[in-house]
């Protein structure tokens, strides 16, 4: 068996970071149901409450919904995936992480992977189902699939939503998981391409409303390009601080 | 075998080792010992010598500012999956998941741990009297610590460490600690124990290493420390000890051993021996 990477050993440790997750949402299985129901939940109200039923029931809303709320989810609640993770950092329940015998790399990539792509994933799929499921049988205002975008009833491109709400949450739940590396610069640079991701949301506000000539054509490439550099760079130091890192 | 060379450590401005050189697991212990190549060493030390600081240098928790800590030859502090399934390390308070079990527990750590035995586990639960199937937050400090105790000699690791793990044990369970860890010396694991609580290990911990601020002040066997010291219990107290304690109908004193006589080793009264006399102890055992 291989000390820097063994994919059997890999693939251990994905499974037993999903089992860390199984006590807690086994009694607060609520927490996540409530990602998964939350969409629902709240097209019925807006349908039966809100000024606008025909918005609130059209397949734009409701994606950016399935899609949105899980995310929040994983970044605000205590038990979220991503708060689980942080604890691995911690001096106290760090030890019993730092010491599973797998290498660094498998530790590193894993958490990542459970907490910034399986979980989040599982939930959209969830909410998404739901959705999918209830528009089968044209119950209430699910008459069309989430993912019918279009027409669209108001004139706002279909990939707004998603840039303004969805990739911001993104950001943040990867800037929070940065926390876990007890690294200022680490979530310095989290935060930072948080925050840019903000910038190019707003910036994508603006083109979508006012076009082109509002903003300066260099501007969107170089935000994108600063994010992307900015991902690469949390990446990689959080994978060295955890190289270091000590309990 | 672990050893350290040269080992210098500090927490940022505050220094903790400097020039340390030490040996676990390389057969100093008794004849049985020798033997084995295990042995159940008893890390003693007064508070913020570096006790918990030195063992987590071991199993490659904290990285030392200069000079090496070596398991069978692999750097501890790169925390390699092979050296990892051959050490394990109880700290003195673990953060449990409380919505877990026992069992749950040990059926995520086990698939990582080859000489892992479940039915080591449940030997040993059984023998503490601890139900597997019991969630944490259900269970007393002194039962959680029963469990995780059991589940750490279950994983069948050549190396074993321990911070203060007869903490929150009540006084049966304190012998039933004492017999299960003799059972894992038995197997030839090399057990490290640091403790305060030395009543509760004496007659266990063989070799006895004593640590000081900056330097190892004792690092032997029992039977060696028997034929250089004399434990003698009697009603005066003596000008040539080492260390005077009185006691209940007399005084227990601490004295060279020059006539080759058999005593009862006191483990409290050889701590306050060898820290009353660190240069002359330095010399007596080198």
């Amino acid at each position: 068996m291989r000390d820097a990477f063994d994919i059997r050993r890999f693939l251990r440790l994905v499974r037993h970071d999903l089992q860390l997750l199984h006590p807690r949402y086994s009694t607060q299985g609520a927490s996540m149901l409530s990602a998964v129901f939350f969409p629902v939940m709240m097209v019925i109200f807006m349908t039966l409450f809100g000024d606008d039923p025909e918005l609130h029931s059209s397949p734009i809303y409701r994606l950016l919904l399935c899609l949105g709320f899980p995310l929040f989810h994983s970044v605000t609640i205590p038990y979220s995936t991503i708060s689980l993770q942080q604890e691995k950092g911690k001096k106290n329940r760090g030890i019993y992480f730092a010491l599973l015998p797998a290498s660094k790399c498998e530790k590193y990539w894993s958490m990542f992977i459970v907490s910034l792509v399986v979980v989040p994933a599982v939930l959209v799929f969830g909410s998404l189902l739901l959705d999918t499921l209830l528009a089968l049988f044209r119950i209430g205002p699910w008459q069309q699939f989430a993912w019918q975008v279009g027409p669209l009833i108001h004139p706002v491109p279909y990939w707004m939503p998603l840039l303004v709400l969805v990739l911001p949450l993104v950001a943040v739940a990867f800037a929070i998981w940065t926390a876990t590396f007890r690294s200022k610069a680490l979530a310095f640079f989290g935060w930072m391409m948080a925050l840019l991701l903000w910038l190019g949301a707003s910036v994508g506000t603006m083109f979508a409303l006012w076009g082109r000539p509002a903003v300066p054509q260099w501007i969107p490439p170089a935000i994108l390009a600063l994010q992307l550099a900015l991902f690469a760079l949390v990446v990689f130091l959080g994978r060295r601080r955890l190289d270091r890192m000590t309990y | 075998m672990i050893e350290i060379k040269n080992l210098e450590f500090s927490y940022k401005k505050t220094p903790v080792f400097s020039d340390i050189n030490l040996s676990f697991g390389d057969g100093v212990g008794s004849a049985d010992n020798l033997a084995k190549n295990g042995g159940i060493y008893g890390l003693l030390g007064e508070n913020g010598v570096g006790k918990t600081t030195l063992l987590k240098l071991i199993c490659g928790l904290l990285r030392p500012v200069s000079g090496t800590c070596t398991l069978d030859g692999q750097t501890c502090h790169d925390r390699l999956p092979s050296m990892l399934q051959r050490i394990v390390f109880l700290p003195d308070e673990v953060a449990l998941p409380e919505m877990s079990t026992p069992q749950r527990y040990v059926d995520e750590l086990q698939p990582f741990y080859p000489a892992f035995s479940q039915s080591k586990f449940l030997h040993l639960m059984q023998e503490l009297e601890v139900d597997p199937a019991r969630r944490f937050r259900e269970m007393s400090f002194g039962q959680q610590k029963k469990s995780i105790i059991a589940a750490t000699l279950a994983l069948g690791t050549d190396y074993i460490l321990l911070d203060e793990p007869t903490n929150g044990l009540d006084i049966p369970s304190k012998a039933q600690f004492r017999s299960i860890l003799s059972s894992a010396a038995d197997e030839g694991k090399t057990v490290i124990i640091s403790t305060h609580q030395v009543r509760d290990v004496e007659n266990l911990i063989d070799p006895i290493v004593i640590l000081s601020h900056s330097a190892v002040l004792l690092n032997a066997p029992v039977e060696r420390i028997t034929q250089k010291l004399l434990f003698e219990y009697g009603a005066e107290q003596r000008d040539d000890a080492f260390y005077s304690e009185m006691q209940p109908g007399g005084y227990l004193n601490v004295l060279p051993n020059t006539t080759g006589q058999e005593s009862q080793l006191n483990i409290e009264a050889l701590f306050n021996a060898v820290l009353r006399n660190k240069n002359t102890f330095k010399e007596l055992f080198k």
